[in-house]
């Protein structure tokens, strides 16, 4: 490490024995400068709901035919729970009972943990996994599912009602 | 969005309730004072992570807390009296060997805690050895010996 003098004399020399690099120190501190503009765009990003729960986070879909929206998180994180909701409409509502379905693969990567209200029955099939609710002739509702993701990533989801299906993008950070 | 406002929460509420509950709480001079303060951490622990525990809250956080203490300090060398108002300032408790006995009452220190840190610090053995008796930012006492 140079043994360089601070000071604007050149030539001029300190008693203290310590050697200063401070060329090595002004780098230090613009790199310091770097960092914390970085940290000031990470928390403007987190304030923003770029990294999960925010604004740019709340999302909403609306089927093609009408008969049900969802809102939904772009943005999730490992484990940590997320809520899909499902609004439908009268028109869905087939001999007293509504059939919400998700994907089984979406089911298996974003874990339903909870869904209110409880369901009349579940049926799990290859495909899909179907929650059958009992609901009133004509008059809509919605649907909450508790969702806890298991793996990091994006993730393809496609949830519906009857036969109509949405397909939709979520990422889950680490 | 909630990381950050968690770890604002936290971090204000913590300078609010450490700067209003004054000097001496700090400084840990008993065993008693030191558990307090695990005591304390362990509470924050809850309020910051809430039921996220991933690493992205984690950085989030850190992100947060970190970000307030390197703005707050940018700004006190802006405004000094800032600076004041955050961390309080240095106070002479004891003048020439005399105990100033009204800030002493006020600052809660007493006697005692003087003669041990100028023991401690110095080896002294009377107050009248000390000149000045400084009762620092963080609670402890510095003495200056004559």
């Amino acid at each position: 490490m140079p043994n360089v003098s601070a000071s604007s004399k050149p030539g001029s020399k300190r008693s203290i024995e310590l050697a200063q690099d401070m060329e090595f120190q002004h780098r230090n501190w613009n790199a310091q400068r770097i960092g914390w503009v970085a940290l000031a765009l990470v928390l403007v990003a987190a304030i923003a709901g770029l990294w999960g729960s925010g604004p740019a986070s709340n999302a909403d879909l609306a089927a093609a035919d009408g008969s049900f929206r969802i809102e939904y998180q772009r943005f999730t994180r490992f484990k940590t729970p997320t809520q899909l909701r499902i609004r439908f409409t009268p028109q869905s509502v087939h001999a007293n009972e509504v059939r919400v379905w998700l994907a089984a693969r979406y089911a298996l990567e974003l874990f339903p943990r909870h869904v209110v209200p409880m369901p009349r029955l579940v049926e799990a099939g290859a495909h899909r996994v179907t929650y059958v609710f009992a609901a009133e002739a004509g008059r809509g509702g919605h649907i909450t599912f508790d969702l806890q993701p298991q793996g990091i990533g994006a993730v393809e989801a496609q949830v519906g009602v009857s036969e109509t299906a949405l397909d939709f993008r979520q990422f889950v950070y680490p | 969005m909630e990381s950050v406002l968690r770890a604002l929460a936290v971090y204000v509420i913590l300078l609010l309730v450490f700067r209003l509950s004054g000097k001496r709480t700090l400084s840990q001079v008993t065993t008693f004072d030191f558990v307090l303060l695990l005591i304390i951490a362990e509470a924050t622990q809850q309020a910051l992570l809430g039921q996220d525990y991933s690493i992205t809250n984690f950085f989030l956080v850190v992100c947060t807390l970190l970000g307030m203490d390197i703005g707050l300090s940018v700004l006190k060398r802006t405004w000094p009296r800032l600076d004041l108002v955050l961390e309080g300032q240095p106070l002479i408790i004891v003048d020439n060997g005399r105990p100033l006995q009204e800030v002493m009452d006020k600052a809660r220190v007493d006697q005692d805690d003087i003669l041990t840190a100028a023991r401690e610090l110095h080896g002294l053995e009377r107050m009248d050895q000390v000149k000045y008796a400084v009762l620092e930012r963080s609670g402890g006492i510095s003495i200056i010996p004559k």
